[in-house]
Order: structure tokens, then C-alpha cells, then sequence
């Protein structure tokens, strides 16, 4: 079927032919034609599950759990399940993903070709470390296992190879027993971006989750001041394990897209915010889900930039960089004068530095904006200043970001393109994403 | 326990009816025609609610409703619902004259193998007090037209077998009867299709049907709304019916 596919941050539509096959001898049956490439709900920022005259295969059907070994801690399931069905399996049972990106509708198949990070990066680093093995279609190698024993290089290649490699079916997941079954939330103010790098590195082994949020919409006056909040997992009642209502469709029309994040009004709404967080400081207790899928019931946030979108830029800069990045940011931001919607920061630590992952060691600096000329030019100029101090930008986080400026940022962007290469001379699987990094 | 016999059980409407009745605490026979889709179903259903899950994989086009009702009953020893929900269209092709292997295919699968099906279980329907029988059919059977030629009569056919059944359980302990018009539903056998009305989420019927079970419903739309159409869809005159591209 002919579909038009819009991604999540609105900066790309394409059409393309889109298959949602429900039976097996339909996914099996799915030729070597190139532009192929696998979507799971579609929920990247990026254009990174279609592309122009490309053909999209839904997994959206093959999301069953296929077994559970509650002992050795480990759950099989087909790559098109989601977090949230996960969720509901797994948390009365006391177990829970180690990794989890912030939303029930995303799929593991994205999670693995994404490699996400979760909510504590230092403990339990990206997505693709749990991943214990799988099993990947490509119509012209048949269906593949591989893991981290078997087939190896194209394992590596798989988890956070963007679906480049193939449709990934199924998937052993390791699981992580469940700390607590509430959480203790808690807000600390920051008056500044200096303070808060500060503190947020301070306090990232202390506590299970930890992420500042700080206001950058005055580009005039950008201090960052803030909150930082905190949340450990504690022993409360069995968790009620609740239905999650709504689920962010990219493509759907929708009326509630309004243009409401403005240079005029991102200021009031960003101290407004900033009162809110302050005033319930806490320490409060929340549902396990708010910890683990926080941006469920915060949709509208994606709609109040309108049918225009916006662009996030989430960077990881190195701890040694970040006393010099700072002033420099605040420099380029007030240069351009483009308000920021949403800053956010997190700690990272202890990962690997390995083909297009974000994954490393340092801070995790995300800014959104309106997508706009000034957004651009500023987003560009920190291009530069993201590479001059070795920091990476998330690839699947980024709609504008150049091929050139990837092939800086990371050493591993030749190593993908040829492992791919490689594995499929003809590369058969690709999409927007894939063609704007030459990969 | 209830104990529930879908026929058609590994996508659209028939995986929906599982999920909706494995949550239920029903325990499951499963029939469709490949092992592939029913193994993970099972998995999925007995890992998720507890549930024992049998399946079967066999083709209706030869069917032996003999080895189903022996599999179904050794499994779950004895059948509380039978659902029928298996179906085949061909809606490209399905308009005037088709190869005789094709009216063969969709005449056993939509009529001959469900009434060899239902006729294997009818000593149990008998017996299955608070039981259900529930058909399958569709709104390409209310009235003939030059699209789903022989789906439609299929249909046809079966609906009039279910109205037999219901008369037949009428005066015994047994099972109610509870037969759908469907319309469209979002599954694979419309993907793709630019549709004149709205489909509905096989959920969404999942749960109308389950919620009907018990009642001696006869024959039903579902969605409630078609019966509207499809009643004035029937009163088109002829001289104007016989024009029209539907
Ligand atoms: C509200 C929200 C919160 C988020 N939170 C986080 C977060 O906390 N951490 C984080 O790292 N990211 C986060 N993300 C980003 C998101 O996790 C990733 O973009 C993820 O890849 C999306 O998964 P998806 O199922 O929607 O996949 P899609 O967007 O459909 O696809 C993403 C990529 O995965 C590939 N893919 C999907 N399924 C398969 C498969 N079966 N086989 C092979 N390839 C496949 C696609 O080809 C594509 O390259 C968030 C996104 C949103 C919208
Ligand atoms: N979808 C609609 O818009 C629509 C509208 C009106 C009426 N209906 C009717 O509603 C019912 C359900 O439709 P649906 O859309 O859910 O169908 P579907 O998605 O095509 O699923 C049909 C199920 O029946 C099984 N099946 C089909 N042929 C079989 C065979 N020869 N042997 C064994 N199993 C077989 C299929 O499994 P395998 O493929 O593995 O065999 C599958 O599990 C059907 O009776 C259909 O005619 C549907």
C-alpha cells in the first residue's frame, strides 16, 4: 500500500510502499528489492523506518512473547512487541528490562537497531548490552541466528545498525530483577548549566534515575537555571500495573498540532514549568511506570510545536570538555537568538565508544527548538562546536545532521559502511536516514 | 475454566477472539493452517494469562473435522465455545468466471469445511449449557453482486446453515447461537484497500462478540451501523442496482 510516513519531529515525509504482514509466510515471503527497511511504531525522531520509493515492513503483528525463564532471567520475544506489553508481563513478576527508552509504544525491534540508553546509563549502559541474541530475515541470506558467539559481526552490526542489516524477528532479552515497586521522586533546584553538569555528575551514582531539566528559552539571558530531579526505586505495594491510554501516531492527522512554542511564549511557559517542578519538590512517591515511561501522558508536548516540527540536537560531550563547552554554547545560543523548547541533561558513564552508538562516557545534552532558519544556522554552528570538543550527536535523534559531520564526530561510521557492505554488496535495506549518512 | 475452540485463531478477528478469551482464564484449541504463527500465539497466551493453549495446524481446505473435534477435546476435554471465524476472499479475482480450483477453495473454506466443523461438535453444542456458537459471515452476503460472487454466496450458505443450528439447539441445554454480518474489519484481508466505510479494529469486534456470548442473538451486524446501510443498500431497485459498481 502507498503510504506517506512523517517523522516524529516532522522534518522529513516521504512515500513509500508500506507492508504490515500478520503472517509468517508473508514476512518470509518479502523480496530482494533495494529501499527496504523494517519499522516498528515509527516513533524516531528521524526518518529512520522509510524512505522515497522505498518499501516499509510494519512489525507492529509480530509482537508475542515467545518464553520466559523467570530464573535465568532472560524472555524471548518477536521484535515487534512493544515496551509497554513488556511492561505489563514482566512487572508482576518482580523482573523488568535493564534498558527502556521513555515510551510504552516503542518496539524492541527500535530499541535494538536504535540501541537506546535508559534512565541510568552509568548502571546499566545501552539497549544492545542486554541483547543475548536474535534472529534477522534478509531475503537473500534466508533467516540468520546470531549473538554474540554466533555470527558475531553481524550481531555487532545488527544492534544499532539502524534495520540496516535486515528485519530482525526475534530477540533474547536479558532481564534485570525489579528493584522496588514504587519510586521516590524528588526536585532540586540549579541556578545554572554550570551547576547543573556539576551536579548531576555528582549525583549520578547515588541514585537510580537522574535528569536536569533546565530553561534555555531567554536565548538573551541563557543561564540554565533549573531543576534537577531525582528518583530511587523503593519497596510499596504490589505495582498496579495500569493501562497506557494514548499512543503518539506521526502520521496521523491531528488537530490538537497547534504552533504554540514561540520566541514570545517559550519563556512564560518554560518559568511556568520550572515553578511546577519547584513547588512539588518532594520527596514524593510515583508509579513505577512515571519512572520508566515518562513521557506517557506528556504527547501534547510533540503537538505544541505544530505542523512545522521541531529539531532536537542531543549531544554527548566528554566530562573533561564540558567547562569549556558551556560558556561557548551560551555564546552561539544568544549569537542566533533562538529560544529553546525543552534542555534536558544526563549522565553517562562507563560505555564504548563503537560504530554509529551513542554510547560513551560524559554528559548527554538535549535541546529542542522550533524548527526554523535561526534553529538551523544555530544548530549547524554547534555542529562545529560539538566536534571541536569530541562530543557525538545522536543519529537517530537528529533530522538534519550531515554525513560529514557524522563521519567526524565518530570513528566507527566507516567501520558500519563497510561491515554493511560487506554483508549485503547490494544493499538492499536503507532509508532517509541511511541515505543522508552515506552509509 | 471455559473452554473455547477458535478455527481461524492466528490473525485478524481469530487471534483478537483468542486474546480477548485467554485473558478470560478461557484455556484454548487453536486451528489455522501454519504452525509458524500458531506456536508464538500459544507462547504468548499462556506466558500473559495463564492460560492452557493447544494448537492445530491444518488446512480447511482439506479438512478433518473428525481429528480437530478428537485433537480439541483430548486437549481441553470438552468444548464450551466453538468459533468459527476462519474466512478466504479473493476480491480481485472473485468477479465472473474463476478457475474451478478457486470456487472449490472458497466454497470449503467460507461453507463446506465450517458445516463439517460445527456437524463434528454438534454432540457437544447440545450440551453446552452457558456454550456458544458463533459464525463468521459477512455483509458481501446481503445482497449478490457482481464483486465476491462466490464469497458472498459462501457466506450466504452459511449463514443459513447457522439459523439450521440455532433451531436445531433451540429446545436442548445447549449452546446459544450468535451469527455476525461483518463489515469491514482492519485486518490483512482489506490492507491496503481504499474502503467506502470505516473498518473496525478486530479488538474492538473481538469484544462485542465476547460481550454477546450467552445470548441468542441469531444473526447480527457488526457493527450495529451496517444493518442501515445494508437495508438500504437492498431496497436500491433493480433497474438502478444493476448499474451500480459496489
Ligand atoms: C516519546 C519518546 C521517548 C523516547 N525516549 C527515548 C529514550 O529514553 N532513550 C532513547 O535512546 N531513545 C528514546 N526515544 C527514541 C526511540 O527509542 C528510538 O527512536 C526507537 O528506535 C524507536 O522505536 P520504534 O519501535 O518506534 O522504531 P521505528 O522508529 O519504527 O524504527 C527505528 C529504527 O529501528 C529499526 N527497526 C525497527 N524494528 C526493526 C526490526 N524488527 N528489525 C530491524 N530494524 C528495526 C528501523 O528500521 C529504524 O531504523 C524516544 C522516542 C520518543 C518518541
Ligand atoms: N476483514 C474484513 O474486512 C471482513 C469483512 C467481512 C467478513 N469478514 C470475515 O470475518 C472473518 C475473519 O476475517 P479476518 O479479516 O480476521 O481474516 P484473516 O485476517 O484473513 O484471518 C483468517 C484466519 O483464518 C485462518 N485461515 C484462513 N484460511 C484457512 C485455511 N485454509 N485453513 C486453516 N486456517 C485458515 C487464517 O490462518 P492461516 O492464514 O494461517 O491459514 C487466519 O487465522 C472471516 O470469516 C472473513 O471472511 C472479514
Amino acid at each position: 500500500m502507498k503510504t506517506h510516513f512523517t517523522s516524529l519531529d516532522r522534518h522529513v515525509s516521504c512515500e513509500c510502499d508500506y507492508h504490515e504482514p500478520d503472517r509468517w509466510r508473508n514476512l518470509l515471503a518479502i523480496g530482494a528489492e533495494p529501499g527496504l527497511v523494517a519499522r516498528g511504531s515509527g516513533l524516531s525522531y528521524v526518518a529512520a523506518s522509510f524512505s522515497e520509493g522505498g518499501t516499509s515492513i510494519g512489525m507492529r503483528q509480530f509482537n508475542r512473547i515467545l518464553a520466559l525463564n523467570e530464573q535465568a532471567r532472560w524472555i524471548e520475544v518477536e521484535a515487534g512487541v512493544t515496551l509497554g506489553k513488556l511492561y505489563h508481563v514482566l512487572i508482576p513478576r518482580g523482573l523488568q528490562l535493564p534498558v527502556q527508552a521513555s515510551y510504552h509504544t516503542i518496539t524492541v525491534g527500535g530499541c535494538i537497531a536504535g540501541n537506546v540508553h535508559g534512565k541510568n546509563h552509568g548502571r546499566e549502559g545501552v539497549f544492545g548490552r542486554h541483547v543475548l541474541g536474535l534472529e534477522l530475515f534478509h531475503p537473500r541470506h534466508g533467516v540468520i541466528t546470531a549473538s554474540p558467539t554466533e555470527n558475531a559481526e553481524l550481531f555487532d552490526l545488527t544492534i544499532g545498525g539502524f534495520g540496516l542489516t535486515g528485519i530482525i524477528l526475534r530477540a533474547r532479552l536479558a532481564l534485570a530483577p525489579l528493584d522496588g515497586a514504587e519510586v521516590e521522586e524528588q526536585t532540586i533546584p540549579v541556578g545554572s548549566l554550570e551547576e547543573a553538569f556539576r551536579e548531576v555528575g555528582r549525583l549520578q551514582n547515588e541514585v537510580d534515575m537522574l535528569y536536569a531539566w533546565l530553561d534555555l528559552a531567554n536565548p538573551h539571558r541563557p543561564t540554565g537555571a533549573g531543576f534537577i530531579t531525582i528518583a530511587r526505586t523503593v519497596s510499596g505495594p504490589p505495582v498496579k500495573v495500569e493501562a497506557f491510554g494514548e499512543r503518539l501516531e506521526p502520521n496521523r492527522p491531528d488537530w490538537r498540532r497547534q504552533r504554540v512554542f514561540r520566541a514570545a511564549t517559550l519563556p512564560w511557559i518554560n518559568r511556568l514549568y520550572r515553578q511546577m517542578g519547584l513547588r512539588h519538590a518532594g520527596p514524593r512517591r510515583v508509579p513505577l511506570s512515571a519512572l520508566l515511561f515518562p513521557a506517557v501522558g506528556k504527547e501534547f508536548y510533540f503537538h505544541l510545536f505544530g505542523e512545522p516540527g521541531f529539531l532536537e540536537q542531543q549531544v554527548l560531550i566528554p566530562s573533561p570538555a564540558v567547562d569549556g563547552y558551556i560558556p561557548e554554547f551560551r555564546r552561539r545560543l544568544t549569537r542566533h537568538g533562538v529560544p529553546v523548547a525543552l534542555t534536558t541533561l544526563k549522565a553517562f558513564k562507563g560505555g564504548r565508544r563503537h560504530l554509529l552508538h551513542y554510547d560513551g562516557d560524559g554528559f548527554s545534552f538535549t535541546i529542542d527548538v522550533c524548527d526554523g532558519r535561526n534553529a538551523r544556522a544555530l544548530l549547524a554552528d554547534l555542529d562545529d562546536l560539538n566536534t571541536s570538543v569530541g562530543a557525538m550527536t545522536c543519529v537517530i535523534k537528529d533530522s538534519r545532521l550531515s554525513a560529514e559531520v557524522v563521519r567526524r564526530q565518530y570513528i566507527g561510521w566507516g567501520e558500519l559502511r563497510d561491515g554493511l557492505a560487506a554483508f549485503d554488496p547490494e544493499r538492499l535495506f536503507g532509508s532517509a536516514l541511511s541515505k543522508r549518512l552515506e552509509l | 475454566m471455559k473452554r473455547s475452540v477458535i478455527i481461524g485463531a492466528s490473525a485478524g478477528l481469530g487471534r483478537a477472539l483468542a486474546e480477548r478469551l485467554a485473558a478470560l482464564g478461557h484455556n484454548l484449541f487453536l486451528v489455522a493452517s501454519d504452525q509458524r504463527d500458531l506456536a508464538p500465539l500459544a507462547g504468548d497466551l499462556t506466558i500473559r494469562f495463564g492460560v492452557d493453549v493447544t494448537v492445530l495446524a491444518a488446512d480447511l481446505y482439506r479438512v478433518d473435522a473428525g481429528l480437530i473435534r478428537e485433537r480439541a477435546l483430548s486437549a481441553l476435554g470438552g468444548v464450551d465455545n466453538l468459533l468459527l471465524i476462519a474466512g478466504f476472499s479473493a476480491p480481485a479475482i472473485d468477479r465472473g468466471a474463476i478457475t474451478p480450483e478457486m470456487v472449490d477453495r472458497m466454497i470449503t473454506i467460507n461453507l463446506s469445511a465450517m458445516i463439517q466443523v460445527v456437524n463434528a461438535f454438534l454432540p457437544e453444542l447440545a450440551n453446552a449449557q452457558g456454550g456458544n456458537l458463533v459464525g463468521a459471515g459477512s455483509v458481501a452476503a446481503v445482497r449478490g453482486r457482481r464483486s465476491n460472487m462466490v464469497y458472498g454466496a459462501a457466506k450466504r450458505g452459511l449463514e443459513g446453515y447457522f439459523e439450521s443450528c440455532r433451531h436445531w439447539l433451540a429446545n436442548k441445554a445447549g449452546a446459544r447461537v450468535q451469527f455476525y454480518r461483518l463489515g469491514y474489519l482492519e485486518t490483512q484481508m482489506v490492507f491496503g484497500q481504499k474502503l467506502p466505510f470505516p473498518a473496525l479494529h478486530p479488538d474492538a469486534a473481538a469484544a462485542a462478540i465476547v460481550a454477546h456470548f450467552g445470548q441468542d442473538t441469531g444473526t447480527r451486524y457488526l457493527p450495529r451501523w451496517w444493518w442501515l446501510v445494508m437495508t438500504l443498500i437492498r431496497l436500491i431497485p433493480w433497474v438502478i442496482f444493476k448499474r451500480l459498481e459496489i
